[in-house]
């Protein structure tokens, strides 16, 4: 018995011994770094071992004869090398190389800022806007920190790469939103319509971008509504302008929220003295209602349903003349009304269908006169994607607007109306061609049909480049074409669409949490509206005599990745415009722009002290103003300084002491207190025979808000 | 010399047994022992590289896949770079699918690709607020389904407890879940072999936290 145990042990450890072959060897990339982690194998066998933190890697094996050991590691393409197991011991060493598969493909990128794809996009995500300090919870607030944008304190509008306002248009799930702001007078600083809570993706295109939408001079934002919500949950705030109650359900595949908000600048204004004198501080009720479903064939529908309402009555000084300020009265009430629906209809069309509503009256009340504006708009919107494979994507849809748009002039003996009616139609495809992970191209064009206005076609084309894992170039042309404003068209219907050619190059940096992006960009503008004030109901007087141009460079750099818990962007602009449009007497860049724009915006989350800190500061260079006293060569030619605004926020979670979630906000703009100046109106001031240069400031050095967060949910 | 012969049968058959048959659990066993005893990101990397392995000889076992899966999910949690951290929860979600397809329906599969969703969005919790969402909702329904699972309370738990107060979430809302879990873990034995009962250490961890 014994002899035989003895014998097995003998046969067993001889076997070992026989059969074991000792691999050892170092696995690097093509640079000659060491891998470490790195999976080293027998195929089809259970030997093998990981490399260390030198790349060395080492372990015994049973198997014999010829076998394949493979290196693999996560990122690499696997090598596989033919072993002979006959030997003690096998020396072998593998070079990897990156597997590109795994690499992100390339973006068409030139021009757009996109928020939505959270594994892309790291330039701004949805949450941004809500903690961007200078923003005080306004999209556009927190738009204008990105380049490409230029401050215009006194107007809270957008207005991208030396185009107007009126050149950027908001979609709201792929629909025209025809009046997204609140209705301000001239001077009053507006803020968008819609609160950011109800959107989860924001795209933010600052040129160049897709034939589904026109009608956009120089900008799209297109925002996407949340989808179904996650729980049942009451949200309450209280903040030092007013309050808002919104509710949220959640059913099985459906759920809605709805809001409502009501806002008074009164007491406010009665504790910090405003530039403006007010007989009565705007009030403003916001009510919306969202109502998403899921549908058959991972489809989505959305109904969003907001009603607006806002009222003020302002003293407007009257300018040049020694009286005191008139009274203006502001009313003004906006229902805006849609619903999307996309599905996928067979296996590779996927279906983006809309419809909307909208109904803006604006009442306004100088004295004995009475402006009374109201536009109803309406759009029906079909787009179709259908994938041919993973790299030929093909866009294609239909686009119907109506557009009916009344003013009413009421005097004491007069009554004048004003009306303009179109039916626009459009028609827009796009090809997108990928041949590789490396190289994307896109191919479009939009054809538009216009009852009053002429028709055209315009081409959009873009190309993306990726140099290596991390950069990137691309490249956007396109001509896009803008009704001129309703204030010209209600007077005549002579008018031909503005037109704007973009051409954009654009430089991208990407690594983890980091961007660094450059876009240099020429644009050319045609067939601008020029009239003569004096005019003004001449409907001979309107022209499209007018043409510009706008270059400029566009720098952004984002890091969320340095600092721990931080995050900040630092934008810079340089923008170079110039026009003739409107009543300008020559080619000169608008008082709207400046060469230089500077935001820089840091936020930082301090868990400890469960705080959010934000911060953000803003320059521009002076902007032009024209001194009347001086002769028409000196047009728009004096600048006014420079513009400083350093702003703070501060939020805080109370949930601890509260025991139900709470949080506390509070932000601080201009910290600093610096004088800004935005430009000057000119007054004839008949004692002196000459103009008063009257400067545009803000309504307030400071502006401040403090706010308090609640959240009831049922669990 | 009948003793003898039997004797020399069953030595021969253990034998063969403990080199053939049981090489799976041998190094079943052995790569959940370095797994439990792992402590850094490299130690992880080994275990998933074993575990990778057997999953390959044994192609048709759901287990080895399993713990693919999961082995690289958990690394993440030691990994400071984002970028592998992303391709090592697609490297895992590659592998919860090829263990789904061995086993469909198996609720620690699902359990699973609940945690690879939730371990997306700690990768950036600032940012990714879509992956916040659909791992809220993996996570809710794998508690709705497997009320009396540890692994899926203490899911929830985490999920709460990261999630701001203010939008419905905080260590009050979390708590009840890792008490549930804690409970449920002091039953947790494995069913068979091999079988999924982690998480005791980060429930016990996270439930200190409440307290």
């Amino acid at each position: 018995m014994k002899k035989l145990i003895l014998f097995m042990i003998v046969i067993n450890s001889f076997f070992k011994v026989i059969a074991q072959t000792q691999i050892s060897g170092k696995v690097t990339d093509v640079d000659g770094l060491p891998l470490v982690g790195a999976n080293i194998y027998i195929k089809d066998s259970y030997d093998g071992a990981t490399s260390d933190l030198a790349g060395n890697f080492s372990f015994t094996t049973t198997t014999t004869g010829t076998q394949l050991l493979v290196a693999q590691y996560l990122g690499y393409y696997s090598v596989e090398k033919k072993i002979d197991l006959t030997k003690n011991s096998i020396n072998i060493s593998f070079i990897l190389k990156e597997d590109d598969t795994s690499l992100e493909p390339v973006v068409l990128v030139a021009g757009s800022f996109d928020a939505s794809d959270e594994k892309k996009a790291v330039v701004l995500k949805p949450m941004d806007i809500v903690t961007t300090a200078s923003a005080a919870g306004d999209i556009y607030g927190a738009l204008s920190t990105l380049p490409g944008n230029q401050t215009v304190g006194e107007q809270g509008r957008l207005f991208v790469r030396g185009g107007e306002a009126y050149e950027t248009i908001t979609h709201i799930d792929g629909l025209q939103v025809e009046s997204p702001f609140l209705f301000r007078l001239q001077g009053i600083p507006t803020r968008g319509r819609f609160s950011p809570l109800l959107f989860s993706g924001t795209m933010f295109s600052t040129g160049g971008y897709s034939a589904e939408y026109g009608q956009a001079l120089s900008s799209v934002l297109l925002l996407s509504t949340n989808g179904i919500p996650e729980e049942d949950k009451i949200n309450i705030s209280l903040y030092s302008l007013g309050l808002g109650v919104s509710q949220t359900k959640k059913f099985k595949k459906s759920g809605y929220t709805l809001s409502l908000d009501y806002s008074n600048l009164q007491p406010y204004f009665d504790i910090v003295p405003q530039t403006s004198e007010w007989e009565k501080a705007p009030e403003t009720f916001y009510s919306t209602f969202q109502f998403v479903a899921e549908t058959k064939n991972d489809g989505l529908n959305k109904t969003l349903v907001s009603y607006n309402s806002d009222r003020s009555n302002i003293l407007y000084p009257y300018y040049g003349f020694d009286q005191p300020n008139i009274p203006i009265s502001l009313v003004n009430d906006n229902i805006f009304i849609k619903n999307s629906h996309k599905e996928y209809i067979t296996d590779n069309t996927k279906i983006k269908a809309g419809i909307s509503f909208n109904y803006d009256k604006t009442v306004i009340g100088l004295d004995t006169t009475a402006i009374n504006d109201k536009l109803i708009t309406g759009q029906l919107k079909i787009a179709l994607t259908t994938s041919f494979s993973n790299k030929v994507k093909l866009v294609y849809g239909a686009d119907g607007f109506y557009k009916n748009f009344k003013e009413t002039l009421t005097t004491t003996s007069d009554k004048l109306d004003l009306t303009f009616n179109d039916f626009q139609g459009a028609l827009f495809t796009e090809a997108q061609f990928s041949p590789s992970k490396k190289l994307a191209f896109r191919f479009g064009v939009r054809g538009e049909y216009s009852n009053t206005l002429e028709n055209n076609i315009m081409p959009r084309v873009s190309a993306a480049y990726k140099i290596n894992k991390h950069s990137q170039f691309s490249f956007a042309y396109g001509i896009f074409n803008q009704n001129p404003a309703y204030q010209y068209l209600k007077f005549t219907d002579k008018l031909k669409p503005e037109r704007a050619s973009h051409y954009i190059l654009n430089y991208q940096y990407k690594n983890k949490n980091r961007v660094f992006r450059v876009e240099g960009y020429y644009k050319e503008y045609d067939n601008l509206v020029t009239f003569i004030t004096e005019n003004a109901t001449d409907e001979d007087n309107y022209q499209n005599n007018g043409f510009g141009y706008a270059k400029g460079i566009d720098v952004f750099y984002r890091d969320g990745e340095t600092i721990k818990n931080g995050d900040f962007w630092i934008s810079y602009s340089f923008l170079d415009t110039k026009r003739l449009h409107k009543d300008f007497v020559r080619f000169a860049t608008p008082t709207f722009f400046s060469n230089h724009n500077l935001s820089l915006v840091y936020k930082q989350w301090i868990s400890k002290i469960k705080s959010h800190l934000g911060m953000s500061y803003t320059f521009t260079s002076g902007r032009p103003y024209f001194d009347p006293n001086k002769s028409d060569d000196f047009f728009l030619s004096d600048r006014t300084k420079n513009y400083n605004n350093l702003s703070i926020n501060y939020s805080y979670d109370l949930s601890s002491l509260t025991k139900i979630p709470v949080t506390f906000y509070t932000s601080v703009s201009n910290v600093l207190g610096s004088k800004n100046i935005f430009g000057y109106r000119n007054a004839f001031n008949s004692n002196t025979n000459s103009y008063d240069l009257i400067p545009v400031q803000p309504q307030a050095d400071r502006f401040y808000l403090i706010a308090f967060f609640i959240t009831l949910s049922n669990k | 010399m009948k003793e003898y012969t039997t004797l020399v049968v069953a030595l021969i058959l253990s034998y063969l047994v403990m080199n053939g048959q049981s090489r799976y659990e041998k190094e079943m066993q052995s790569a959940l022992d370095s797994l439990n005893s792992s402590e850094e990101l490299q130690d992880f990397k080994k275990v998933v590289n074993k575990f990778e392995q057997i999953s390959r000889v044994e192609k048709d076992k759901w287990l080895p896949h399993y713990y693919v899966g999961y082995v690289y999910t958990v690394m993440t949690y030691f990994d400071k770079d984002t970028e592998s951290r992303d391709l090592a929860l697609d490297k895992a979600q590659e592998y919860v699918e090829k263990a789904r397809r061995l086993k469909p329906k198996n609720e620690e599969i699902s359990i699973l690709q609940a945690y690879i969703y939730q371990s997306r969005f700690f990768i950036s919790p600032m940012t990714r607020l879509t992956t916040f969402v659909k791992s809220s909702k993996a996570i809710a329904k794998v508690v709705e389904l497997y009320p009396d699972n540890p692994r899926a309370n203490l899911l929830q738990g985490i999920q709460f407890f990261h999630k701001p107060s203010f939008l419905g979430g905080g260590s009050n809302k979390a708590k009840p879940f890792f008490k549930k879990a804690e409970k449920l873990f002091t039953n947790d034995e494995s069913k068979n072999l091999f079988y999924p009962n982690w998480g005791r250490e980060t429930n016990k961890y996270y439930s200190d936290k409440c307290k």
